[in-house]
This record gives C-alpha cells, sequence and structure tokens, in this order.
C-alpha cells in the first residue's frame, strides 16, 4: 500500500506531514500522531456548511475524519 | 439554500492527491472553494463544496487524476452522512454476534449481553469459551459479524 503523506493528531485530528522532524502536532502540541486514519477534509474558508455541523473542524487546515489506533 | 457540493470522480486511489492540488489550486487562483472532501472507505470520488458548478470545474480542469467533471451536486445531509458514520454501539444490538478486534480477546467471537451508551461499553459474553465468561470492553474493540 501507498505511504500516507501525513499523520494524523489522535487528539484533534489536524494532520501533519509526515516528516523526520516532525513529532507534534503544531495545532494542539499533542505527541499522539498515528498513521492510521481515513478520509480528509480540507477547509479552506471558514464561513464552509460543514463548519459548526462537524466538531473538530473550527480553522482552515486538513483534517483526518476518522483516527484510530491499530 | 446553502452552499452545494459537487462530487468529482477521481482515478481510484488518488483521491487525496487531486484533493491537494484542487486546495493548491483553489488558493492560487483565489477561486470560491470552501472545503475538499475525501470521503472515508469511498473510492474513486472526492466532493468539493462551492457555491456554483463552474467555480468546481475549473479548480479541476486539467488534473490529471479527474476523471470526470463536477456532477450533480448533492445536500448537506448526504455528506455528513458519508463523512459521520454512525457508531458502532448503534449499529449493534443485544443478542448480536460480533468479532473482537482488539484487546487480549482479539479474534474471538462473542455475544452481546448488555450495551452501556453512557460510557460506550458493551458486556459480551465469549461464545467459544468452555464455561461462561463475561467481559466489558469498548464498544471500538469490537466488530458486527454477518450471519
Amino acid at each position: 500500500m501507498k505511504r500516507k503523506p501525513f499523520l494524523a493528531c489522535m487528539n484533534c485530528r489536524f494532520l501533519v506531514p509526515r516528516r523526520p522532524e516532525v513529532t507534534r502536532c503544531p495545532r494542539c502540541g499533542s505527541t499522539d500522531l498515528t498513521e492510521n486514519w481515513e478520509g480528509m477534509i480540507i477547509l479552506i474558508k471558514t464561513d464552509s456548511e460543514l463548519v459548526g455541523k462537524v466538531e473538530y473542524l473550527k480553522e482552515p487546515g486538513r483534517y483526518a475524519v476518522e483516527v484510530g489506533r491499530e | 439554500m446553502g452552499v452545494p457540493f459537487f462530487p468529482v470522480r477521481t482515478v481510484s486511489g488518488r483521491e487525496i492527491d487531486v484533493a491537494l492540488l484542487i486546495e493548491e489550486r483553489a488558493r492560487a487562483k483565489n477561486l470560491d472553494v470552501k472545503s475538499v472532501i475525501v470521503p472515508p472507505r469511498i473510492k474513486g470520488f472526492v466532493i468539493v463544496e462551492s457555491p456554483a458548478h463552474f467555480v468546481v470545474a475549473e479548480a479541476v480542469r486539467g488534473i490529471k487524476y479527474v476523471r470526470g467533471g463536477p456532477g450533480k451536486k448533492i445536500s448537506l445531509e448526504e455528506v455528513l452522512k458519508m463523512i459521520k458514520p454512525v457508531p458502532i454501539i448503534e449499529t449493534v444490538e443485544v443478542g448480536d454476534i460480533v468479532e473482537l478486534v482488539a484487546g487480549v480477546f482479539k479474534g474471538v467471537k462473542a455475544r452481546v449481553e448488555a450495551k452501556i451508551p453512557e460510557k460506550n461499553e458493551l458486556v459480551l459474553s465469549i461464545v467459544e469459551a468452555a464455561y461462561p465468561l463475561q467481559i466489558t470492553v469498548p464498544a471500538d474493540y469490537v466488530r458486527p459479524v454477518r450471519r
């Protein structure tokens, strides 16, 4: 399977680019990053209909839809 | 009527690449794209949120892995159904056979004895055990088994 280009934060679902020096979520500071995520939402503008309907979408960025452990 | 969502067909397995390209292009050309959604476990399409069809057509034009231009718009409810799956605890009923997918009993089949929705836990009795054995596990540890 193709390696995913991002790691997801277990805490806030933010997607972090996969680089060796990145060990923390830049948004919430959590070190709990996982490769096990499915689906992606890229929020570009905050007046999207999804803001408010989906609780983890607050500011623009890339988010995983589902995160889980192995 | 809120902002509609338009589905875009892509090459299977390239959904994330297409979504990233659409994002980049939307920012570069300042297009009115509000979000791009890659639904989990659905292969071969991404959803673009934008007020108009032609904006989406502009955003996806010429992208290598796009197989079909923006289709008919879909409603917010349908999009939410795709990205907000029902929790496992609501899909299983008391008496169902489930398989444990995590924890010490991984791979073992069990019958649901009770549900504890407030703690998101299930009380199970192991089917394959020689004597009655009840365990309480988080609902994420199980997968429903088709019978």
